[in-house]
């Protein structure tokens, strides 16, 4: 699958002959790997054509308004919320810059936080808010007459933006710290204030800005928690797709199918919009940040809590005061007791797959990079890029028929759907990591006659092992808090968390809803925290470099 | 006995462009190589060629008696089994390792028993002057000792051949001084015969002809990717095949005109006195500043363009029959001063 361009691999000697067979063999499994990873969107894809249930599913779709209709809703939902994601994580990248350099980092990765906990959650403490009864709806119909419906596009939209647009800070940040040293130049060549804004600021952002803006629609697109919750009458494509995915499943997959490509050109274009912010060469900051008055500070300072605390002090207060006391958070996690053992035990497994096929398909990629070949590992990025049911309902496909039948009603088909959606999430955080990381330390080894496993054991693997760690506890993170294919591939009677307060939102009074969340929240809390910690302790080892 | 490790005729590129072309250069034992170049000449690439590290488009790395040997019936590398040290240009150190983790992992796998291994361990330290800082990771190393780790890896495990890309780029001042002492001192060893009765080949790679000069036993000029002169030092420096490769190694200039009884002519009058008397007809002569006498006569066709103060000499810039000639002249002479060059004889003191 790898085809070599001008860049020559390295070359062996005879008695090298084992290290290539080993390297030989892994990188094919890397291959196949990454082909086997698309093998349930293939049987999705497959089985969209043969929809018994509703006849062609894609003439009962596409050859009728309604799923265009559909899909228009659908895109306005994320176009709007694209929109609103860029200008909060704009104001908050901007905020954070003016703080100083090392705020900016935190305040990017606190933002992305409402990614870490069920869509469900976050919809459910904004309907606590902004509902009809809702907290501070309720307020502001009270103090000042102001009606407000979160019941309808902009409000879908409005959740859906709160919950992604950590991923848009993240990218505007990154991209302000890798320009953070070109501020002495601006100074001393008297530019004015309102060009280095606009050719120094506005359109240095521009690029990672377009970049942000896909990503967070393409999220947004294939949400369909949000919007299920929120549209009610309105559905859109992915609540469609995943209402009909367990009774149809060929007819959901022929919706779902061209949300994939849609999904796909989305990414492609995020990815070549934002090349440059990412593979430019950082400007060094050797003078440090651009001095800022005091005043100045503390209103970036406001700003950036501000946007934090709408995220996530506002759900989280809202939960808090819909809960009737701290014993029955206590008493929702007890209820929940076995789900959340499952929970535990789905997010850990597959949690373990994702890193380390993650980490395979990290190495092939970045090892292929280097050597100028091609590998089929970034196509793993599709899964990311697809709709989660579609996925979901090629491992239902996988699991009807043949050999894997026998395992259609245990945990495994949840515990592998959830490996495969979170396996380019964990490549992608790997790749990052190990693409720059350069090539000499490996060769270093050869050259001086380190044996291959030794050179595997006390070089290569040491100073990677943090990154995978973080990894695998961002994907059971991730699996943990995971609704979309829990609700599809759950064995029966084996319910996750996620899934139990999903149901329990339909089905429960609000206080025990609102005990459950508050509950999933510091059940998910350790993790986030030894995920930081994780990145800080990675942070300051490299710090420590010359 | 197999004394050369030679590269012969290697090719090699990048996305299309070569930035070798048909290069040869050899390492032999005892003696210190040095691959001499600009910037972007190839000699990195050179040297992860020689150590297997790439395979070449064309040409071939081989083990033979002799250089001439090498090209007529070398025998191809077996890189597996080549006893090879290296030092990286960016050092390669591995980050999460100590000094002395770094020593102990290269000697791993040799068939080593433990106490040789830490005999060898603290000789490499200790001969490096790492002794003090073998409990600590590059990232807590100067510079200087950072590339001092990274020789003291290279030789941990006696090579039989020494790769050494740009030891001393990056460095300055006393860290570059104590490690050039010390190479120097190394270097000094490898021509020496190991403990097995064998001695180490060298190849070293540098920009800096200062540095190759002083350190090695043949240069090898590389621009372009391609070899332009290979030989001795003091031949390479004293009989430039080109004024490039003079320019590569030290200050130069170049004369072109009519020989004759010693004089060499252009449009008609005397520029350049002192020549061999049977040199004869058109002629282009490389000049070394120190080669070179300046006569002022307020009438040759020789000006002054600038003088510049080195310290214990001045530095002329002479314009002639319109080349520039550099000439170092024990005093300071006005700019628009006019006279005559002549070549110093080989018994004269050179300034």
């Amino acid at each position: 699958m790898t085809a070599c361009r001008s860049r020559p691999q390295p070359a062996l000697g005879a008695a090298g002959l084992l290290t290539r067979c080993a390297g030989g063999l892994f990188g094919a499994g890397a291959e196949v790997l990454a082909l086997a990873a698309l093998a349930p969107l293939a049987a999705a894809v497959v089985g969209s054509f043969d929809s018994s249930a509703s006849g062609s599913g894609y003439a009962y779709w596409w050859a009728s308004p309604r799923g265009w209709e559909s899909l228009g809703r659908t895109l306005a939902v994320a176009a709007a919320a694209g929109t609103i994601a860029l200008a909060l994580a704009w104001l908050l990248a901007a905020s954070a810059a003016g703080l100083t350099p090392r705020w900016a980092a935190p305040a990017a990765l606190a933002a992305c936080l409402p990614m870490l906990v069920p869509s469900s959650l976050l919809a459910a403490a904004w309907i606590a808010a902004l509902g009809r009864e809702g907290t501070v709806a309720a307020f502001l119909r009270d103090s000042l007459g102001l009606r407000l419906n979160l019941y309808g596009i902009a409000g879908a939209a409005w959740v859906t933006a709160l919950r992604y647009f950590g991923l848009a800070a993240l990218l505007l940040c990154w991209s302000r710290l890798r320009r953070e040293g070109g501020w002495p130049a601006a100074r001393a060549a008297r530019l004015p204030r309102w060009a280095a804004a606009l050719h120094l600021g506005l359109r240095a952002d521009a690029r990672p800005a377009l970049a942000a803006w896909l990503l967070v629609v393409l999220f947004s697109m294939n949400d369909h928690i949000i919007p299920g919750m929120l549209l009610v009458s309105t559905c859109g494509t992915q609540v469609l797709i995943q209402y009909s995915a367990l009774l149809d499943p060929g007819g959901a997959a022929a919706l779902a199918a061209p949300m994939a490509a849609l999904g796909a050109g989305l990414a492609a274009l995020a990815v070549g919009a934002g090349r440059t912010a990412w593979t430019d060469a950082p400007q060094a900051a050797a003078a440090g940040p651009p001095p800022r008055s005091l005043p100045a500070r503390a209103a970036c300072a406001a700003c950036a809590a501000a946007v934090l605390a709408l995220a996530l002090a506002v759900p989280a207060a809202v939960l808090a005061a819909r809960t009737e006391s701290p014993a029955a958070v206590l008493a929702a996690l007890a209820d929940a007791r076995e789900q959340a053992w499952r929970t535990v035990g789905v997010a850990a497994a597959a949690a373990a797959l994702a890193a380390a096929g993650g980490a395979a398909l990290a190495h092939r990629w970045a090892a292929g990079r280097r050597a100028g070949a091609l590998t089929a590992a970034p196509a793993a990025i599709l899964l990311l890029a697809a709709p989660p049911s579609l996925p979901g309902i090629g491992m239902i496909t996988l699991f009807q028929h043949g050999p894997l039948a026998a395992a259609r009603d245990t945990s495994w088909p949840l515990v592998l759907g959830l490996a495969l959606r979170l396996l380019p999430v964990a490549m992608l955080l790997l790749y990052a990591l190990w693409r720059r990381e350069p090539a000499e330390g490996v060769l270093a080894a050869r050259v001086h006659g380190v044996p291959a496993h030794l050179a595997a054991w006390r070089v290569v693997w040491p100073p990677r092992r943090a990154a995978v760690a973080a990894a695998a506890l961002l994907a059971a993170i991730l699996a943990a808090t995971d609704l979309e294919t829990a609700i599809l591939l759950a064995p029966p009677g084996g319910s996750t968390l996620g899934v139990r307060l999903y149901t329990l939102i339909h089905t429960a009074p609000e206080a025990m809803t609102s005990a459950l969340a508050l509950g999933i929240l510091l059940f998910t809390a350790p993790a986030v925290t030894a995920l930081a910690a994780l990145a800080a302790l990675s942070r300051g080892r490299k710090a420590g470099r010359p | 006995m197999t004394a050369t490790l030679a590269g012969i005729d290697l090719t090699f590129g990048y996305g299309g462009r070569d930035v070798l072309r048909g290069a040869t250069a050899a390492a032999r034992a005892g003696r210190v190589t040095a691959v001499v170049g600009p910037s972007g000449s190839g000699k990195t690439t050179l040297l992860w060629l020689m150590a297997g590290l790439l395979v070449p488009k064309s040409g071939r790395v081989v083990l033979a008696e002799s250089p001439d040997a090498a090209q007529a019936s070398g025998k191809p590398v077996d890189f597996g089994r080549l006893r090879l040290g290296m030092v990286f240009q960016s050092s390669a150190l591995w980050e999460h390792l100590t000094a002395e983790e770094h020593l102990r992992l290269v000697l791993a796998g040799k068939g080593l028993g433990r106490g040789e291994r830490r005999r060898r361990t603290e000789e490499a330290l200790a001969r490096l002057n790492l002794a003090a800082l073998r409990r600590r990771r590059p990232g807590e190393l100067s510079g200087g000792e950072r590339r001092r780790l990274a020789v003291a890896r290279a030789v941990a495990a006696d090579p039989e051949w020494l790769l050494l890309d740009e030891p001393l780029v990056h460095l300055d001042g006393p860290a570059r001084e104590e490690l050039f002492a010390l190479l120097r001192g190394l270097l000094a060893d490898t021509r020496a015969a190991q403990p097995a009765g064998r001695q180490a080949g060298v190849l070293l790679a540098t920009h800096d002809a200062a540095e190759a000069m002083r350190l090695a036993d043949e240069i090898v000029v590389l621009l372009d990717g391609a070899v332009a002169q290979a030989g001795p030092p003091e031949e390479v420096y004293r009989r430039p095949a080109s004024l490039v490769v003079a320019r590569m190694l030290g200050p130069a200039g170049e004369l072109a005109g009519e020989a004759a009884a010693g004089v060499l002519s252009c449009g008609g009058r005397p520029a350049l006195e002192g020549l061999p008397p049977e040199d004869a007809g058109p002629r282009r002569i490389i000049l070394r500043p120190e080669d070179v006498r300046f006569q002022a006569d307020g009438a040759g066709p020789a000006s002054v363009r600038r003088c510049e103060f080195q310290g214990d000499t001045y530095l002329l810039m002479v314009e002639c029959c319109g080349s520039d000639v550099l000439v170092r002249h024990p005093h300071a002479v006005a700019p628009g001063a006019t006279g005559r060059l002549a070549l110093r004889p080989a018994s004269e003191p050179r300034p």
